[in-house]
């Protein structure tokens, strides 16, 4: 596996992280380059805490300092989810926190040292517009100023254009489904809020149930055109994979991903769990997966995902990531619209001319 | 807007406000928010009595009045203003 | 090993060849750049600093043309950092001040081991000054001035301030100077040694000032703060310090910090530290010999 050789020392660490104990300084220099470009650095040094005396000196305050941003971080999603749950107090019906926000509101494995962009909210398409009044009158204002951006959101996408918060700036992204309403596998929003469960501290919030948590990680993940978080995203799925893991949970994975029509990103994600950080996928589950691809086509794909992946660093980086990232960033666009929509809407993005810089 | 009894306030949870004072000045830091103020001496005295404990509106006018030597009518008039504003940097709610 | 001692040949190759590693204080900075003025305001005010063995660098910085088709189109240099690129790039001339820059947003962008405060930072006799910056105060011009007149300077811009024991750390870099305070310095100081100036930066006319022997010499020694001073200089003023009050000293250097935020409620604590340990002034003058003579007597006391 060309990829993951020269993803070392990170990938090694990934794995396991007591090596961090016995790394030298040079492969130290290499590794808190190849984490902190992957967005990682801070999921290591909440790992590498309790190694603390045996991490030589000079790279102590490295790891100390991004264990500082992750603790401000998770302290800074926690007091917004509040202040979410407070504007949407009103709405009747489930608010539902995914990926980031809800690892760390529901303390998943996930959340230690993970680092946190925008907080995602999913809420039943009818409700989706009063759930935007609420956030307004709280505050959040959409962005996205032209018309165009504003079409491409609503009707297109699966999401408001993104929230900001006039005064605190941090950023809400509201979805109604985990895919685009265009995406060419259509899925159901139904199911996940119908089995999301009650955050237990935060009234009128929830996150999905353990097998959505995992779906959703993965279609985003292989959905995605960007591959800049994607070893990111794939130590995630590791981490709640590890910790759901049991009997009763694989096959209802598969049953869950066949009913909401993620077969296909599941397949994908299993399989670079399973190649990139040893994570004990049962061999039986990938055979019986739905909607896994043919066989022809593994190979491809695995090669693409595979430079996607290590794109994280340029000392990870092999022949062929340029291309196979310009192939990830056409398949991103793709899988999210029709052709008919899609060319238009490339040629309009790259005809745009750029808010004046400041 | 009277009120049949008066209501009881608390800092809200996660917010762990922290507080120093130089020469009579008194600064707050909001923990949850990550935001820090000054605030003028009354509004302190308020919150540093919330941060020992909830109070009800009745016992916050009363401290204030000791404190200012003023009537208990004009720390009442001056007490909703403090509250508001405590409510607006989120250093203080009202319970439910 | 100084950088100082290398030749220029040995400098401009090792630089050329990603092989330089400079210690500023606390950080080991590993530098490439193809570019001679890079190098030569390396060696006009860097030579007194130590070279590192390159085995662990906290920070990898480059200053050069751009990969690929866009260096044949414009000479324009850029900075990287660990090949991300956080600037706009700029013209060639200005090289040597976008590796300055560059430098210290690396530290102030990441070295979160330290509360850090946008602020000047000098001692004398074991007590340290701590001078935050406000556009036009004049902080650069008076910071140079200190220096040149016998204060250790640890920092032109960026108060570090140790988590552990509220200790102020030294950087020892050159001082930046612009426009008129280029010529001010030069003149008060004959022998001060100034880097070449880049023209038409954002900030007008921009060099460097190669601190004195002494500050790099003694950059490992922690500082404890005694004095928070806000300058201003105002045509005509005498030179006169006045009281200033420390709550509002607090939220200035707070909300002009580069990670107070951050930091949370350590940030808070370390901040409140800082204020508890010092006396905390306005300073006022206009004539820098004034300046220096109220600053000598305040070291004194």
């Amino acid at each position: 596996m060309n990829g993951a050789e020269r993803c070392q020392p990170l990938l090694g660490v990934l794995r396991e992280p007591a090596r961090m104990a016995d790394l030298d300084l040079g492969e130290w220099d290499r590794l808190l380059r190849q984490a902190g470009s992957a967005g990682l650095l801070s999921r290591l040094a909440v790992q590498a805490e309790a190694l603390d005396a045996r991490i030589p000196a000079p790279v102590r305050p490295h790891l100390a300092a991004a264990r500082t941003v992750a603790a401000k971080q998770r302290q800074a999603v926690r007091w917004e989810a509040r202040r979410v749950a407070k504007a949407l107090a009103g709405l009747d019906c489930p608010v539902l926190l995914l990926k980031g926000a809800a690892y760390a509101l529901a303390d998943l494995p996930p959340a230690p040292g993970r680092l946190f962009g925008d907080i995602d909210l999913l809420v039943p398409k009818a409700q989706l517009g009063r759930a935007e009044g609420a956030l307004m009158l709280a505050g959040w204002h959409a962005s996205g100023k032209s018309e165009y951006d504003q079409r491409y959101y609503r009707r297109w996408m699966h999401e408001l254009p993104p929230m900001i918060h006039l005064r605190r700036g941090t950023v809400l992204d509201v979805h109604h489904n985990l895919l685009p309403e265009t995406s060419r596998i259509p899925t159901q929003a139904g199911p996940v809020l119908a089995g999301a469960r009650p955050l237990p501290n935060m009234p009128g919030l929830y996150v999905p149930a353990d097998t959505e948590l995992v779906l959703h990680s993965a279609c985003h993940l292989f959905h995605e055109g960007e591959w800049g978080h994607g070893l990111r995203d794939l130590v995630d799925l590791d981490a709640l994979l590890r910790a759901f893991a049991s009997v009763r949970f694989w096959p209802q994975l598969l049953s869950r991903a066949a009913e909401l029509n993620l077969g296909r990103p599941l397949y994908y994600a299993l399989d670079c769990c399973r190649r990139w950080l040893s994570t004990p996928v049962p061999e039986e589950i990938l055979a019986t997966c739905p909607a896994r691809p043919p066989v022809w086509q593994r190979p491809l794909m695995r090669a693409l995902f595979d430079r996607g992946l290590a794109s994280a660093h340029t000392n990870c980086r092999q022949p062929g990531t340029g291309a196979a990232l310009f192939l990830l960033f056409v398949r991103g666009h793709y899988l999210r619209m029709p052709w008919r929509l899609l060319v238009p809407h490339l040629l309009h993005q790259a005809l745009r001319r750029d808010p004046p810089q400041d | 807007m009277s009120s049949s009894s008066p209501r009881t306030w608390r800092v809200p949870p996660e917010a762990d406000p922290r507080h120093r004072d130089w020469e009579d000045e008194d600064v707050f830091f909001h923990g949850g928010a990550g935001d820090t103020h000054r605030l003028s001496a009354p509004a302190a005295l308020v919150l540093l009595c919330l941060m020992r404990s909830p109070a009800d509106e009745a016992t916050l006018a009363a401290a204030l009045a000791e404190a200012a030597a003023c009537g208990s009518d004009e720390a009442g008039v001056a007490l909703v203003a403090i509250l508001a504003e405590l409510e607006r940097l989120e250093f203080a709610e009202p319970l439910a | 090993m100084k950088l100082g001692e290398l030749s220029a040949r040995e400098l401009r190759d090792r630089l050329a060849d990603n092989a330089l590693v400079l210690r500023t204080g606390p950080f080991a900075m590993r530098m490439h750049s193809p570019l001679p003025q890079v190098a030569d305001g390396l060696r006009r005010l860097y030579a007194d600093f130590p070279l590192g063995d390159g085995a662990f660098c906290d920070f990898h910085v480059r200053v050069g043309p751009p990969t690929g088709i866009r260096r044949w189109l414009k000479p324009q240099i850029n900075f990287w950092y660990d090949g991300h690129s956080p600037f706009k790039p700029l013209p060639a001339n200005h090289a040597f001040a976008l590796l300055e820059w560059g430098m210290n947003w690396c530290v102030a962008g990441h070295a979160h081991h330290y509360l850090m405060l946008h602020a000047a930072v000098l001692e004398q006799n074991g007590r340290a000054l701590v001078m935050p910056g406000d556009p036009g105060a004049g902080k650069s011009t008076l910071t140079a001035a200190l220096m040149l007149s016998g204060w250790r300077l640890l920092s032109d811009e960026i108060a570090l301030i140790d988590r552990d024991d509220g200790l102020l750390v030294g950087l020892g870099r050159p001082v930046s100077l612009k426009n008129a305070s280029i010529d001010v310095i030069q003149q008060h100081f004959p022998d001060a040694v100034i880097g070449a100036p880049a023209h038409d930066t954002h900030k007008g006319t921009v060099a460097h000032l190669r601190p004195t022997p002494d500050s790099v010499a003694r950059v490992a020694v922690k500082a404890r703060p005694a004095w928070v001073i806000f300058p201003r200089w105002r045509e005509g003023a005498e030179a006169r310090l006045s009281p200033h009050s420390r709550a509002e000293a607090f939220l200035h250097t707070a909300s002009h910090a580069f990670n107070y935020s951050l930091l949370g409620g350590l940030g808070f604590d370390l901040n409140a530290a800082l204020m508890d340990a010092c006396a905390c002034h306005d300073f006022e003058y206009s004539r820098l010999e004034d300046a220096v003579r109220v600053f000598a007597e305040l070291a004194t006391s």
